[in-house]
């Protein structure tokens, strides 16, 4: 998983916590490596590491099962927040489909 | 068509849509292979002012496979960059243009290149020219010298590249075909028949998208050999060429978009007509996503194929032995899927393996016909279709007359085709040379929008 992709969704979502953990996923391991858990604040990155992040795009594919993918450059990341996902739905006024 | 709008993804998506991919010994150099994928489909060359160009946000890719595994040992891979040298004028030339650089010229196209085995990724070039499409003698009045400045040789001289526009090679009566399978030199016969008529050239005025690149045979070959013994396995490659767009598309305001994520495939084509004949319409979109090396998911639609049901139905008494004939189609699978074995046409063979994969097979111990035929092995020309694919190949014909039951006696020496089965066809052939090049990109100069009259 490229650590710029890591950093930048960090940076974007502004989530703060601990542990993170590489999972395989059957099927899509090849091309989107799986993050699961909650995030260690010493790895957001920096206003310098930030300015250089290029677009970032979050797809919530499936909110049920707390997960989501983060696409940027060439590569995407599934990530599996349920707390974060909730947020995002809240967020869009509850009005995920 | 070959493989033109052929799904219903693809067809809203024209820049990312092959439309047809050949594989050859190159007749004028012998000791290379010549490789070729169309793009944008059924250009009218008068469409202007914005005319056509490939996409910058499109991987287009030709893949190589040399092992028999259905999945890529050798990639070209181009990508394209789109410049604009006025932004304050529409015109997509302000003058004349006669040499690529000229300013005149308003929005040039070029394009990267690269080359990826299983030992890494080579650029061969990072900034090739397009040529212009072409507009018009007063815009282009020498568009043959024009294009021939986007011949370019790369890799030491070993590589010849090509990326614009070019006159469509593929021939076919379209508005028959697709008006319920008719033929019109033999709509008489059809279920619903007319009078018999000559065939019409639905493509002969529409331009493409080209893509050609020349390659030393050793550069494809498992073993970096160049294979003289046309019945050894190391003599066959398998090609099919592949579109691919990232995942996410955002739209700005302003009409500048962001693309990101992991480039996802959604065009691929190996043999001509499999995904516009033979696929299902619920399954052509998945087709075009997927590798061949996963094709055996759609072998049902290669041993069934629904045209020789239709067949019988739609031209009826015409087709009686292939009507009775219910046995899986094991020379579709060959010629398709797998490759012809040794033993089954002298001289000759593109086996593969069991792997069954759409693509290309191409023989390159076979050389080049002195006298080639467009009906390909067929018409007795080891060279030609399906041993890879030239640019004058009827393929049209070829796939029709196989799917009428031609090539079931190489695996069921015991059927005897209909008797129509040999003379059976749309009624279009290439008219002479005049629509091809005897040399590299083979394709011929695109019809100019100023030259082309707007059919009645």
């Amino acid at each position: 998983m490229p650590e710029l992709s890591r950093r930048g969704f960090l940076g974007t979502a502004g989530i703060t916590a601990a542990g993170v953990a590489l999972v395989a996923v059957p099927g899509v391991a090849a091309v989107a490596p799986e993050l699961s858990g909650v995030f260690d604040d010493a790895a957001a990155p920096t206003t310098a590491e930030l300015a250089s992040v290029g677009p970032l795009v979050v797809h919530v594919r499936d909110a049920a099962a707390g997960e989501l993918s983060v696409l940027s450059g060439e590569t995407e990341v599934v990530i599996h927040d349920p707390g974060f996902v909730a947020r995002i739905v809240s967020a869009a006024g509850g009005h995920v489909r | 068509m070959s493989s033109h709008r052929e799904a219903p993804e693809i067809s809203q998506d024209p820049v990312a849509d092959s439309t047809d991919t050949y594989a050859f010994v190159s007749p004028d150099n012998p000791s290379t292979v010549t490789l070729i994928t169309n793009y944008v489909p059924l250009q009218d060359p008068a469409g202007g002012p914005n005319f056509f160009e490939f996409g910058d946000d499109v991987s287009y890719r030709i893949n190589v496979d040399n092992n028999g595994d259905g999945v890529a040992d050798v990639v070209y891979e181009f990508r394209f960059t789109t410049t604009l040298r006025d932004p304050d004028t529409f015109l997509y030339n302000t003058g004349v243009v006669t040499d690529l650089d000229d300013t005149t010229w308003n929005r040039p196209q070029f394009y990267s290149l690269t080359r990826t085995t299983s030992a890494g990724t080579v650029t061969l070039d990072s900034r090739l020219s397009c040529p212009p499409c072409n507009v018009g003698p007063r815009s282009m009045p020498d568009y043959p010298d024009l294009s021939g400045q986007a011949i370019h040789h790369v890799d030491h001289r070993r590589v010849r590249v090509f990326a614009g526009q070019r006159l469509d090679g593929f021939y076919v009566d379209l508005g028959s075909v697709f008006d319920l399978a008719d033929l019109r030199p033999f709509q008489n016969l059809h279920l619903l028949h007319t009078a018999a008529a000559a065939g019409v050239d639905g493509l002969k005025s529409y331009n493409v998208h080209t893509i050609a690149i020349q390659v030393p045979i050793s550069e494809l070959t498992v073993d970096g050999s160049v294979p003289t013994d046309p019945t050894k396995a190391n003599a066959v490659i398998g090609v099919w060429a592949s579109a691919s767009r990232q995942k996410a598309l955002v739209r700005n305001a302003g009409g500048v978009n962001t693309a990101t994520g992991p480039w996802v495939q959604v065009s691929r084509l190996g043999n001509p007509l499999v995904n516009e004949a033979l696929i299902p319409i619920a399954k052509k979109d998945l087709w075009n996503s997927a590798g061949p090396a996963g094709d055996s998911a759609f072998n049902q639609y290669v041993i069934h194929p629904e045209l020789a049901g239709l067949l019988p139905v739609l031209y009826p008494g015409v087709f009686p032995k292939l009507a009775a004939y219910g046995a899986p189609r094991a020379d579709l699978q060959a010629i398709l899927h797998t490759g012809i074995p040794n033993g089954i046409i002298g001289g000759f063979q593109n086996y593969t393996g069991p792997t069954q994969a759409d693509m290309l097979r191409l023989n390159v111990a076979i050389p080049p016909s002195s006298s080639p035929s467009i009906m390909g092995i067929l018409g007795g020309d080891l060279a030609g279709f399906p041993n890879g694919r030239r640019v004058f190949d009827d393929v049209f014909t070829i796939e029709l007359r196989a799917i009428a039951g031609a090539t079931i006696p190489l695996v069921d020496p015991s059927f005897t085709p209909d008797g129509a089965v040999s003379v059976v066809t749309d009624g279009v052939t290439p008219p002479g040379n005049v629509r091809y090049r005897s040399r590299f990109p083979y394709l011929d100069t695109p019809k100019s929008g100023y030259s082309v009259m707007p059919a009645a």
